[in-house]
């Protein structure tokens, strides 16, 4: 139970809320950076989510893994890299016609991924996996 | 595919918990086969249908209309 504890919960909740914490003293009020800390407080509640979920699964001497959750991964991971594609597409397309610097560019990219795919396991938890 | 699991888990009076560790799944698992969010694999839906001594083909009825 400890040893979950500090997988799940305690580990990214420590990584995510210092993260948070960095964000917030170099907080200067501009757009970029309202969009790392919804970001951040949005990966911090999704770790927070995750963690409990697989503690109260092994608090109740259930598997914390089973087929559904295996397949709801594996189909949440198969939408949003066909989403992430069209993204990257999208965002190139846009850094065209932007002074946007790299750094920004792979930053956006990269944080855009991670929310395209917790957007996507919520939907599929919410709708289910009807006929698959 | 629709399903009697609920119907058939009440009458075993079973809890969905129970019905979960018998059958070495997860709760949310059960909770998503009873909503009829999920179409379960056919060793889940033969180990389901083991618990209430039922051929599969009566806890699990295929509906054509849905597919």
């Amino acid at each position: 139970m400890k040893k979950s504890l500090i997988i799940y919960v305690i580990t990214p909740a420590v990584f995510f809320l210092s993260v948070l914490v960095f964000l917030l003293l170099n907080f200067d009020g501009g757009f970029q950076d309202i969009i790392s800390l919804v970001s951040v407080l949005l990966f911090f509640i999704f770790s927070i989510f995750m963690g409990q979920d697989k503690i109260r699964s092994i608090n109740n001497k259930e598997p914390c893994e089973d087929e559904l959750s295996k397949k709801i991964t594996t189909k949440a991971s198969s939408m949003s890299f066909y989403i992430s594609v069209i993204f990257w597409i999208a965002l190139l397309l846009i850094s065209d016609h932007t002074a946007l610097p790299t750094h920004n560019l792979i930053g956006s990219g990269v944080i855009g991924m991670s929310l395209i795919f917790i957007f996507s396991w919520a939907g599929i938890k919410f709708f289910g996996l009807k006929n698959e | 595919m629709n399903n009697r699991i609920k119907e058939l888990r009440a009458r075993e009076n079973l809890s969905q918990l129970e019905l979960a560790q018998k059958v070495g799944v997860r709760r949310e698992t059960i909770v998503f086969l009873e909503k009829g969010k999920y179409n379960p694999s056919l060793k889940l839906a033969y180990d389901i249908s083991q618990i209430f001594n039922m051929p599969i083909e009566e806890v699990f009825i295929f509906d054509n209309k849905n597919h």
